[in-house]
């Protein structure tokens, strides 16, 4: 627009020039004024055009002036300008908003006001230094703001910018980016990398410290399964029993801490195998029974007469639930009763489904705490740990552990009258029936008896075994009623339960009347008595009683105490323990090294090969193995993995070399491991190792370990050493393989009989040539293939349910992965003779027959 | 649903199978090789299986092996972990550790053998494929 003024005047003014001087009537100089005309039209127009640029430019300049103007004033950045010398000139908004400052206040502040404290002293040393002779400092800085003090951590950018013409510094300009957030993100950051090495330091100090506990704990298993297997009287018995299983229930809870961490990391595999139920629940009492009787608590425990007891799951994971609920039940009820019961809860397709509560008259559970129960205690509050952690890892663990069984957990409770814990769990039934009933039946069957005990509960319990068994059971709640049952007409009592608790059996006159009674109808007196008062039974027994049962009441143990007592010999204490019968203990008579740095453990182990008539020697370490294995040729070794100097590992791999001699290379060697991982395990196989079992030593594993490893001719099963052993079955009795289980097969394919017989038929056509196979790779000394093909066959087997195909096939893995093809080869035979046995197996299934049917109609 | 089961042992293979047909079309390849040459071929032709069960230990091209085959070829396909056919490693039970360490990228679940089917259904659930 200035342009097209300049342009209006410029024509404006030639047009009044000419009209001036036209009218000039001089004649004889008629040029010259239309000469100047001309140059002053083109000087004018000259000067209008630059006018007109010189508008232009500073149009533009101004414009972009602006622009970058606004940007500096809406930048979300600190950006201020100074003088060389440092003095503040221009901050913009955003600067004076993080600093806290007013725009007029900036004038006279030095650049190193922005500073906090500790950046002034940077800014007078290295920053100023940078700028004098670089023009240019970054870093990262503190700023303040003057009202609220606040630190404010920035990414600053300070340069010198240049006198274009004279190159001098003609302002300090900074930029300076608020770093806060990111500041924040670092520290979080840091924090959680903090948190996950300390996690890690926790795994591996639960490791550690388990393996520290193990080891001393296997001395006290150990010692605990000898003298169990030497001659004890009944109470000695008793108590070296408890030791035991209150052995195991610290093994279990340094498990549990194991498991605790295998669950947060959801590598929790559950173990199935065959166990008796009561057994599970017997051990979990007992090992709590002390306590619960020392606060005059009465503990009890019954199960659902008719409910499978004989069950295919992870007993010990059972035995850790219960022990956590029961033991915060005893832990928590000063009086009144504790009640374990175990019910059925739902029959399932392929098993059943069992409930069981735990029942206490104890403080009971806040309401306000309830549904955080089961929270894990990292969660809960300080209080609720300490409170209600019970045995230290708490209800978190049962919660998941009763999850990955299939069932649910909960508590119902009233505070200051008691709670009650209960969860469901999900079994296979073992296709077995105990047959301890159908025995106690055909003993006891319609026997008459009594049971005298002021505790409803007891009664129950009592009346509801007894029952089982086909008996008529009678009840009295007190001596007066007892006297008046035994008074009463009818077929006399075959025996009576009497619990010590009846105050007037120490009266005399009723002490008579009890063995009067007892000598003239026979019958037979037994005393309940609690597991604490044992040391209190030889005050006690007299009269007539013929014998005494401890409470809790075990089950396992009740009949045979109560035949003793009707065949009218007294519960003996220095004789023979009633409780036990004779039974058989293998020897052997071989030669066995035991490598294991743990005096204990070397000792418990040494006692033990002893009593099954094995020579032991031990040495301390893997080097000290292979140099006895160079002097004594051992039929087998024993070999712990973790040892100083060398490991098990390490000297697996130099006996399997030759480095003890090529003749010892191919001796079995059984690893003892500390830790029961599946990883562990696979080591020791793919070391070489022929075998694993975990510490503690139990005389069972080393006898089964024995059997399966030793040379045959080195096996004596014949010549036995009679001893007395505990009659009770194992909670996990060892099942020998059958040739083929229909239940277990059905229960995997959902009951469809029709993949069943398809998956079999094909089975039936590929064994043969399978075996076939497995001949000419023995023949051919091809350890590799042979070692695949029997997994091969191993898991065929195990698909169609033919467990003991499954469990050759897995002997002639093993022995092949040792490089053993000889004795893989040996096994070969007995593949062959498993075949028709397995085949008869499938002939006696019905399901199977209706193939048969089919094929022969079509 | 198409599945391809990929197990040496005929057995195995045999249940697999004649479960698997029950939910759709069920292919089964004897070793990792054939599996990954039977994917190869299937993509090319632009079909994709929705379930592969593949065993670990076998002749010729093992689990691992194959299974990171395939794997690739579905990379190069453009599959995107979403796309991508849902992997189940049959496995015995001493190799559960192997598939934590070794499949834990590739694979989506394990079953251990001898085989449930069960368990197996419901995983195929979980994938929602039926």
């Amino acid at each position: 627009m200035a342009g097209d003024v300049a342009n209006c005047l410029a024509i404006l003014y030639l047009m009044g020039l000419a009209r001036t001087l036209t009218p000039s009537g001089s004649t004889d100089a008629p040029y010259l004024p239309v000469g100047v005309l001309i140059f002053s039209a083109i000087l004018v127009l000259a000067l209008t055009y630059f006018i007109s640029r010189l508008y232009k430019v500073l149009d533009r300049q101004a414009t972009k002036l602006h622009e970058l103007e606004s940007v500096v004033e809406n930048s979300s950045h600190l950006i201020a300008i100074a003088s060389p010398d440092g003095r503040l000139a221009y901050v913009n908004p955003s600067g004076l908003r993080l600093l806290g400052l007013e725009s007029d206040s900036v004038l006279g502040m030095n650049l190193s006001d922005l500073y906090a404290e500790a950046g002034r002293d940077l800014f007078r040393t290295s920053i100023w230094t940078a700028i004098q002779e670089e023009g240019r400092w970054q870093g990262e800085v503190e700023f303040r703001n003057v009202v609220t003090g606040a630190l404010i951590p920035v990414w600053q950018t300070l340069y010198c910018v240049k006198d274009r013409t004279s190159g001098k510094t003609a302002v300090l300009a900074t930029i300076s980016r608020d770093i806060t957030d990111r500041k924040l993100a670092d520290a979080e950051r840091r924090a959680k990398e903090l948190a996950e090495t300390a996690s890690d330091t926790k795994t591996r100090f639960l490791a550690t410290i388990s393996h520290e506990i193990r080891t001393p704990l296997n001395g006290v298993l150990g010692m605990s399964d000898l003298l169990l297997e030497s001659e004890l009287n009944q109470e000695q018995l008793r108590c070296t029993e408890i030791i035991q299983s209150s052995a195991k229930a610290i093994l279990n809870q340094v498990n549990n801490i194991l498991d605790f961490s295998k669950i947060e990391q959801h590598k929790l595999e559950l173990d199935h195998s065959p166990f008796e139920l009561c057994g599970v629940v017997q051990d979990v009492v007992e090992a709590l029974a002390v306590n619960a009787y020392g606060k005059a608590v009465d503990f009890t425990w019954d199960i659902e007469p008719g409910i499978p007891t004989l069950l295919v799951g992870d007993s010990v994971r059972l035995g850790q639930i219960l022990l956590n609920l029961a033991g915060n039940a005893v832990k928590f009820t000063e009086r009144g009763e504790v009640f374990v019961s175990v019910m059925r809860d739902q029959e399932l397709a392929e098993g059943v489904k069992l409930r069981f509560s735990v029942m206490d008259t104890g403080l009971g559970v806040p309401a306000d705490r309830i549904d955080r129960i089961f929270l894990p205690f990292v969660q809960a509050d300080g209080t609720t740990t300490k409170k209600f952690g019970g045995t230290g890892l708490g209800l978190a663990i049962c919660k998941q552990l009763v999850e990955h069984m299939g069932g649910e957990i909960g508590v119902t409770s009233e505070p200051g009258r008691g709670s009650t814990f209960w969860f469901t769990a999900a079994f296979r039934k073992q296709s077995v029936t105990d047959p301890s009933i159908a025995r106690h039946k055909q003993k006891f069957g319609d026997a008459r008896v009594l049971v005298v005990d002021r505790q409803d509960r007891n009664r129950d319990v009592l009346r509801n075994i007894f029952s089982a068994w086909g008996c008529r059971c009678e009840e009295a709640a007190n001596d007066t009623l007892a006297l008046k049952a035994l008074r009463s007409g009818g077929d006399p009592f075959r025996f009576v339960m009497w619990d010590s608790g009846i105050p007037s059996m120490y009266d005399p006159e009723i002490a008579d009347q009890i063995k009067q009674h007892s000598e003239k109808h026979r019958t037979a007196f037994l005393l309940m008595v609690h597991l604490n008062q044992s040391r209190n039974i030889e005050k006690m027994l007299g009269g007539g009683f013929q014998g005494y049962v401890l409470k809790p009441i075990d089950r396992l143990h009740l009949a045979d105490a109560i035949s003793v007592a009707m065949e009218g010999r007294r519960s003996p204490h220095a004789e023979a323990p009633p409780m036990r019968s004779l039974a058989k203990i293998p020897q052997f008579s071989a030669r066995v090294l035991i490598a294991e740095d743990q005096p204990t453990n070397r000792e418990v182990a040494v006692s033990m090969l002893n009593k099954v008539g094995v020579r032991a020697d031990s040495a301390e370490n893997g080097a000290e193995a292979v140099l006895a294995l160079q002097r004594t040729p051992y039929d087998m070794v024993l070999m712990d993995c973790e040892m100083p100097e060398m490991d098990g590992f390490e000297a697996t791999r130099r006996i399997r070399r030759g480095d003890a001699g090529i003749e010892n290379s191919k001796v079995p060697i059984v690893a003892v491991t500390a830790h029961a991982t599946q990883e562990t395990r696979d080591k020791c196989l793919a070391t070489g190792m022929n075998d694993y079992f975990s510490k503690p030593f139990e005389m069972s594993t080393v006898i089964k370990v024995l059997s399966v490893w030793l040379p045959s001719s080195k096996k004596q099963t014949d010549k036995v050493v009679t001893t007395v052993a505990a009659e009770k079955p194992s909670a996990s009795p060892p099942v020998p393989p059958v040739a083929f289980d229909p239940e277990g097969l059905l229960n995997r394919l959902m009951g469809d009989k029709d993949i069943a017989r398809a998956v079999i038929g094909g089975f039936l056509e590929d064994l043969p040539l399978k075996i076939e196979e497995l001949k000419s790779l023995f023949a051919s000394s091809d350890a590799v293939a042979a070692r695949r093909e029997a997994h091969s066959l191993k898991g065929a087997a195990a698909t169609v349910a033919a467990e003991a195909l499954r469990a050759i096939g897995l002997a002639m893995e093993q022995a092949a992965a040792a490089g053993e093809l000889d004795k893989a080869a040996a096994l070969l035979p007995q593949l062959e003779e498993q075949f028709p046995i397995f085949v008869s197996a499938l002939q006696s299934c019905e399901w199977m027959q209706m193939e048969k049917a089919k094929g022969v109609t079509a | 649903m198409k599945t391809l089961v990929v197990e040496d042992d005929s057995t195995n293979r045999l249940l697999l199978q004649s479960f698997l047909s029950k939910y759709g079309i069920c292919h089964v390849a004897k070793n990792g090789k054939e599996a990954v040459d039977i994917c190869r071929k299937s993509m090319k032709s632009g079909e994709y299986y929705d379930l592969v069960c593949m065993d670990i230990l076998m002749p010729k091209m093992d689990g691992k092996e194959a299974l990171a085959a395939i794997r690739g070829l579905e990379d190069n396909a453009g599959c995107t972990s979403d796309t991508r056919c849902k992997v189940i490693m049959t496995t015995g039970v001493t190799d559960v550790k192997t598939v934590f360490e070794s499949f834990n990228e590739c694979c989506d679940a394990y079953l251990t053998k001898p085989i449930d089917t069960g368990k197996l259904l419901e995983q195929i659930k979980v994938f929602r494929l039926v």
